[in-house]
């Protein structure tokens, strides 16, 4: 694919939607990681998150973006992964949508708590860990895309 | 991220990490870490996590890579105050039962000399 063009953190109305969304394109490479984060932490601040919705958000963002990165594409291309951040009503939605393989993380089943430091594993606790931390997890298969949605419920 | 490395008077070696364990963090210092915690030079780690603001599954896998070879060198390794989120995380998990956490440097020592 030819080089993706960034689309730097805005704050849009789509149609018919009275909410802020923040938006932000980055490449499947490991350094824009960090410049996901960064982004994430700007666009959160503009929309008034709390500091633990943000830390939670922050986690989830990584740990998905990473496995998208690792495990998501067969070449060696570039890819876009569009990300979105809102907060509608009492929640915060942050949305990832990219064109790797298909992976749904609601159903993935590869976690089991450790009985024994002999019987923990160095991987595998990624997706265990977004579910945690999040109110809401749904996945959609549109096209060639996987689109995740979190949701976090605003803390009275 | 950063790594510093303290040979204590008392045999312990304590390692201290700050930053963000994510997988650009994991992959600046599991070498190092891995060095330092896990070659039997010294039997007794403790991992300062005070200082740590984010870790990642990738940067747990590391920290469990090295708890199981410090293990099987007959040594021990100990995790010491991590921040809330870090803390979450080691629960959520479950690593926290199987590598021992402390909040208190005092009980850290004592669970490593014991």
């Amino acid at each position: 694919m030819d080089q993706v063009q960034y689309l730097d953190s805005v704050a849009c109305t789509q149609e018919g939607d009275n909410f802020p969304r923040h938006q932000t394109t980055i490449i499947n490479r490991m350094e824009e990681l960090r410049r996901a984060t960064q982004w994430l932490y700007q666009a959160a601040r503009q929309l008034g998150l709390r500091t633990s919705e943000v830390e939670k958000l922050d986690f989830c963002l990584n740990e998905l973006l990473t496995n998208i990165m690792v495990h998501g594409y067969a070449d060696l291309e570039e890819h876009a992964i569009n990300i979105s951040l809102s907060s509608i009503e009492k929640r915060t939605l942050l949305t990832i949508e990219d064109d790797g393989k298909i992976f749904n993380p609601v159903t993935y089943e590869g976690f089991q708590m450790p009985g024994s430091l002999e019987e923990a594993t160095a991987s595998g606790y990624g997706i265990a860990l977004v579910r945690s931390f999040v109110d809401e997890l749904s996945y959609e298969r549109i096209g060639n895309k996987n689109l995740l949605t979190i949701s976090l419920n605003h803390a009275d | 991220m950063q790594m510093t490395v303290d040979d204590l008077t008392n045999g312990i070696r304590k390692i201290s990490l700050q930053g963000r364990m994510d997988l650009e963090g994991t992959n600046e210092i599991s070498g190092k870490l891995t060095a330092h915690a896990s070659t039997g030079e010294k039997d007794s780690i403790m991992i300062d996590l005070s200082l740590l603001e984010f870790i990642a599954s990738i940067g747990l896998g590391t920290l469990v890579t090295n708890a199981k070879a410090a293990r099987r060198r007959g040594g021990n390794l100990v995790l010491l105050n991590p921040q809330p989120i870090v803390a979450k995380v080691l629960a959520t998990t479950g690593i926290d039962k199987v590598i021992p956490v402390y909040d208190n440097y005092d009980e850290a020592v004592t669970a490593l000399l014991a």
